[in-house]
């Protein structure tokens, strides 16, 4: 046996071992640490850096711009702060230290709160509310829009505004919640299970303006987020702004950074989907109109056959049967008469007769058959015709834009665009849109006739 | 794959009816079909295509608040925001 080389690991082999150790212990992942804030500095970089101690200890922070963001938390970071801070643990090669990566940052006089939310969070994790496959797509037509928020406020005008623009004639329903407060909780619950009971709602958005910490804890609460999650229709979350998450955040469908957000995604554009069912039409008309014209191209190839442009070919044919029948009936019937020729004479004229005449009917069915035959072919061409002269008209009625090509004109209400039948849907003085084939007209009523249906 | 005729076409939901005219087109545009055919799936096509703008349309432009009454049923009033018209009026056409 030979001896066993000593082991000896280059700097950059150890410092990535104790990397790899303690980047993947868990009890050094995601935890909280109290301790006392010393040595600020904000350099150049944008990152924030300071010290972590306590009576016998200190760690070095970082804070790294990413997830500053505007968090006003973190802006107010200040020597001699007592904090809890949420993050990780890892090493810094190059520098040879090991420091705590922080995500959050919470003030020790909110740290129970704090703590309860992070607590809550980590349960529902592991229940499994926040997995991926949970989250459910989005209808692509809503009937009706649910909304859970304050009846006051920008909220809802935002969710309003924004839907309407992109889809005019959308649907909202609006459950009224408190938002914050000690009532909040159980308003919002309430809310959102009676949108859950009205069958046409398809998708809800659950949201309010940004706050501070205290102010979105309803959305942090427990009976709250389990409501979200037995939604029976796909919810939207849209709490606070950007960098203001909360557990009904991660536990909807999906989340918005703001209200208007929200709206966006929930609500489609109208002339898009309109857009895309006109392509579709297009496309069936195209490929139709395709299939009629090589259809037609058949039906030409077929008029044009030889027996069509030229009928006496087919009459040549039996006409010269004809002859060659007539040729042998001759040469038979006077071999055989020559000897009894005085007695026969007569029957020869007799036969010479018939034989004129049968010749002679020949020809006339054979010319009766080929008339036969040619209007039978002219008539299958026209049947074809005709039929496919039909099918085009309806191609043409069933295009939407010939009714106003034909010179009628589609009213409108000028405000809600819904389109004018009777009479009675319009008011004196209302402003109407008049759509014609090529551009429109607005019009106001100046007289009102009512007829009876 | 549900076949076209299965369903009236006017009971179809909007996203039933784009996913069967978007069916027919590509059997349409495949080119594998006679004329007869063809014309059906044209007129079937023409139906869904209206079918889908009517579902686009009949939405009520209705914004509204659930109120919950004395015995504990809810009911629906119409809810206003002050608003900007010219915002409501950016709307597209029904058809």
């Amino acid at each position: 046996m030979g001896s066993i080389d000593p082991v000896v690991l280059t700097v950059t082999q150890l410092t990535r071992l104790v990397k790899r150790e303690i980047e993947t212990e868990p009890q050094l992942q995601n935890i909280l640490v109290r301790g006392e804030v010393s040595g600020v500095s904000r350099p150049a970089s944008g990152h924030l850096y300071f010290t972590l101690k306590d009576e016998t200890s200190q760690i070095p922070c970082v804070l790294f711009r990413r997830r500053l963001g505007s968090k006003p938390t973190f802006t107010g970071i200040e020597h001699g702060m007592k904090v809890i801070c949420a993050g990780s643990l890892t090493v810094y090669e190059s520098g040879g230290k090991y420091q705590l990566k922080v995500d959050e940052v919470f003030a020790e006089g909110l740290g129970e709160l704090h703590l309860q939310v992070e607590e809550l969070k980590k349960r529902l994790q592991a229940e499994g509310l926040f997995a991926e496959e949970k989250k459910r797509p989005l209808p692509s037509l809503p009937r009706k829009i649910g909304v859970v928020t304050s009846a006051t406020g920008a909220v809802i005008k935002d969710i309003v505004t924004v839907s309407r623009r992109r889809y005019a004639n959308i649907g909202i329903l609006l459950a009224p919640a408190l938002v914050q407060g000690p009532g909040a909780p159980a308003s919002l619950v309430a809310a959102l299970k009676e949108l859950y009971s009205q069958t046409d709602v398809d998708v809800i958005i659950i949201g309010r303006g940004g706050g501070s910490f205290e102010e979105l804890s309803a959305f942090n609460d427990e009976s709250v987020v389990r409501t979200i999650a037995a939604a029976p229709v796909p919810i939207v979350a849209a709490v606070g702004h950007e960098t203001d998450f909360t557990i009904a955040d991660l536990v909807a469908d999906r989340r918005a950074p703001t209200p208007s957000a929200a709206a966006e995604i929930v609500v489609p554009l109208k002339r898009e989907l309109s857009q895309r069912v006109e392509n579709l039409l297009e496309r069936v008309i195209i490929a139709v109109n395709r299939k009629v014209y090589l259809q037609r191209k058949d039906l030409a190839k077929l008029s044009a056959h030889r027996y069509l442009t030229n009928p006496r070919l087919l009459l040549e044919g039996k006409a010269q049967q004809v002859d060659e029948l007539s040729t042998r009936l001759w040469r038979y019937g006077l071999g055989n008469v020559k000897d009894t020729r005085p007695r026969l004479e007569n029957l020869e004229r007799r036969m010479a007769v018939i034989i004129t005449a049968a010749v002679r009917e020949s020809r006339i069915q054979a010319e009766h058959c080929t008339t036969v035959l040619r209007s039978a072919i002219i008539r299958n061409v026209e049947v074809k015709r005709a039929k496919q002269e039909r099918l085009i008209a309806k191609l043409e009625t069933l295009s939407p834009l010939r009714t106003l090509a034909r010179g009628y004109s589609i009213c409108q209400d000028a405000l809600t665009k819904q389109v004018l039948t009777k009479s009675e849907q319009v008011s004196l003085g209302q402003a109407v849109t008049v759509r014609l084939k090529q551009g429109s007209l607005q019009a106001t009523v100046t007289e009102i006739r009512e007829e009876k249906a | 794959m549900k076949k076209v005729n299965e369903l009236k076409v006017d009971d179809l939901s909007y996203e039933e009816a784009y996913a069967q005219l978007e069916q027919i087109v590509n059997e349409l545009e495949g080119g594998e079909l006679g004329l007869d055919q063809s014309l059906h799936l044209f007129k079937t096509g023409i139906d869904l295509s209206r079918v889908c703008n009517q579902r686009l349309n009949e939405a009520e432009a209705k914004i509204e608040k659930l109120v919950k009454q004395a015995d504990g049923s809810l009911k629906r009033e119409n809810f206003v925001v002050d608003e900007d018209p010219e915002e409501i009026n950016n709307g597209q056409l029904p058809f």
